[in-house]
């Protein structure tokens, strides 16, 4: 086991470089968890509008109650159309005038379309919206974090007080900044009464939507049909500069711990010519060398990986729990990214200290010996 | 052939104009069990001779040969399987690992050769208490006077069974008495092991006790 603290025979210098590819690991592990979380928002999105498309006002559907809610039977009536559901969306702080991130919504819905609507979304406590409810409302885990609500707890939405009957759990998408209302007290509420912001039509069972969406558009004029595909790509699109940013900035660090390994494993390397060409006299192999010098790499990439990968998981829990307080959610920590960021860090070391191991093992004994 | 020959030996360091030659045209031979001591100034060529003849720089032009095997002409890992098993040094400084502690350090060659550790262990307090250090195990460097890290040294030679031990000033930065003490180490060494025994020095103690001299002047034997 005497390599594991042979790098620490210079104990200042050891533990600044471990302290160096800590702080790299630490930042590339919470860009990691950013750049996780903007992916599973995506992802999720995409598997909630899986299947559907999405009729709106040519203005977007956030402005609200625009559309007539007699539309509906019209796109009933029309070939492919399994079913189709008018929803209200509206801004649950509408005075708030810029958001980081995605806005918390209240989601008027007819409740016995929630099981058509959002099957792939489980109740964690209480119940879902019934048939006949009135001021109740299922609430996603971000804003239950936001207001403290407990179950049968009260939310004012729109000045009116509903009660909540139910928590969405946490799925680290849109839904867990939502509040679900029954669908005629959202129009009631927000004085919308015959409208709603959007349709959500269900093809029916081997209908194409990306086939269907035009053919809707065609017939029923002033309305804007959106695709899986098309949504899917306006999704993608606006997170992919947040991804190129993080994933960016998280490389940017694993490299500067990486440089500051190298400068450690070097000067070792040039403090200890004339130890490594001792022990080249004593029979050392270039491979027995390299091995060791390496070791030294690994041993200091792997401390600081660990290090690094630790102190960053405390701070995105303790992190994480202050912004769900505040109903804000940022990073998304997974046991994959823990051991990619981890496995990373100790490659990158182990190749890092390969290239002054490699010319260590090449050192002429007999100069080294000497002082050359 | 004898135990240990080398025939017309040059080395020479650098290049064109600034070519400068340690070693000349030395041939040399050296039986089994022989003590040889390799006299002369310094500069003489001293160092370099013996760093060729246990293959730990390879010569400009000429061979070296042990027990009838040319080691000039060794790869890189025939080398330093000869350096692990069958030659040793012994340094005039410089001959420790400073992070390691005696017992290690004494062990070391064995480590590389892939001994089992409880037989490294066995082997290095075995040949420690053999040259006076069997209390000191544990001790680093930095905690050795300088005579007990050449007893170190040769405690090292002895560890690996080596049969030819090739020390270079010995004695160097030693005081009279523990120059003395090294030196009769080395004979016994010699003596009882049966191990060639090839020393560069000047010290005149060394030069008297040695069974031949050669002295070397300006690369060349004189």
């Amino acid at each position: 086991m005497e390599f594991l603290w042979l790098p620490f025979r210079n104990r200042n210098r050891a533990l600044l470089t471990l302290f160096g590819v800590a702080i790299g690991v630490f930042a590339a592990t919470m860009m990691g968890a950013m750049a996780t979380h903007f992916s599973r928002l995506a992802s999720r999105f995409e598997q909630s509008i899986k299947g559907k498309i999405i009729i709106r006002e040519r203005v977007g559907f956030l402005s609200g109650g625009i559309i007539e809610e007699s539309r509906i039977k019209d796109i009933l009536g029309l070939p492919g159309v399994g079913d189709a559901v008018g929803g209200l969306v509206v801004r649950l702080h509408p005075k708030e005038m810029i958001v980081l991130g995605l806005p918390d919504l209240v989601v008027g819905i007819p409740p016995e379309k929630i099981s058509l609507l959002y099957p792939h979304i489980p109740i964690l406590k209480g119940r879902t919206l019934r048939k006949g409810d009135r001021f109740s409302c299922v609430v996603g885990a971000d804003i239950r974090n936001e207001f403290s609500l407990p179950l049968s707890g009260m939310l004012t939405i729109g000045d009116h007080p509903f009660q909540v009957v139910g928590f969405l759990e946490r799925g680290g998408g849109q839904e867990d900044r939502q509040v679900w209302i029954p669908l005629d007290c959202a129009q009631e509420i927000f004085h919308r009464d015959g409208l709603v912001s959007h349709i959500v039509v269900l093809p029916r069972e081997g209908i194409d939507p990306e086939i269907l969406a035009p053919e809707i558009e065609k017939k029923i004029k002033g309305l804007d049909a959106v695709t899986p595909m098309r949504l899917s790509r306006q999704v993608r699109q606006s997170i992919f500069l947040w991804r190129l940013i993080t994933l960016g900035t998280g490389v940017l660090a694993v490299i500067i711990g990486g440089l500051s390994l190298l400068n450690t494993i070097t000067f070792t390397v040039l403090e200890q010519t004339a130890e490594i060409g001792l022990k080249k006299a004593l029979g050392a192999s270039n491979g027995d060398i390299l091995i060791e010098i390496a070791s030294d790499g690994l041993v200091l990439s792997s401390a600081g990986g660990t290090l690094g990968i630790v102190s960053a998981s405390v701070f995105v829990f303790f992190f994480n729990q202050y912004l769900q307080e505040r109903g804000m959610s940022l990073f998304t920590l997974t046991w994959g990214l823990v051991f990619g960021v981890w496995i990373l860090s100790v490659v990158a070391g182990a190749g890092i200290a390969l290239i002054p191991a490699w010319r260590a093992s090449h050192i002429d004994p007999a100069l080294a010996m000497r002082g050359k | 052939m004898a135990f240990l020959e080398c025939l017309h030996l040059t080395r020479n360091y650098g290049k064109g104009a600034v070519t400068v030659t340690a070693v000349q045209d030395v041939s040399l031979q050296v039986e089994k069990g022989e003590f040889l001591c390799l006299t002369g100034r310094s500069g003489s060529g001293k160092t370099t001779l013996l760093h060729l003849l246990g293959a730990l720089e390879s010569p400009s032009t000429g061979a070296v040969y042990l027990d009838g095997r040319e080691i000039t002409r060794f790869s890189p890992r025939m080398k330093s399987h000869l350096l692990r098993t069958r030659v040793s040094f012994v340094f005039q400084s410089l001959n420790l690992i400073t992070s390691l502690t005696i017992l290690e350090n004494t062990v070391l060659p064995l480590r590389y050769s892939r001994v089992k550790r409880m037989e490294r262990i066995e082997k290095g307090r075995k040949v420690l208490q053999e040259v006076g250090l069997g209390k000191r195990l544990g001790a680093y460097p930095s905690e050795l006077s300088g005579g007990e890290m050449q007893r170190v040294a040769v405690a090292r030679a002895l560890a690996k069974c080596s049969d030819l031990l090739l020390a270079d000033e010995p004695t160097g930065e030693l005081d009279t008495a523990t120059a003395r003490e090294i030196t009769d180490l080395l004979l016994e060494v010699n003596r009882v092991h049966g191990t060639t025994v090839v020393v560069a020095s000047h010290d005149p103690y060394v030069v008297g006790k040695a069974a031949r001299v050669v002295e070397l002047r300006d690369g060349k034997i004189s």
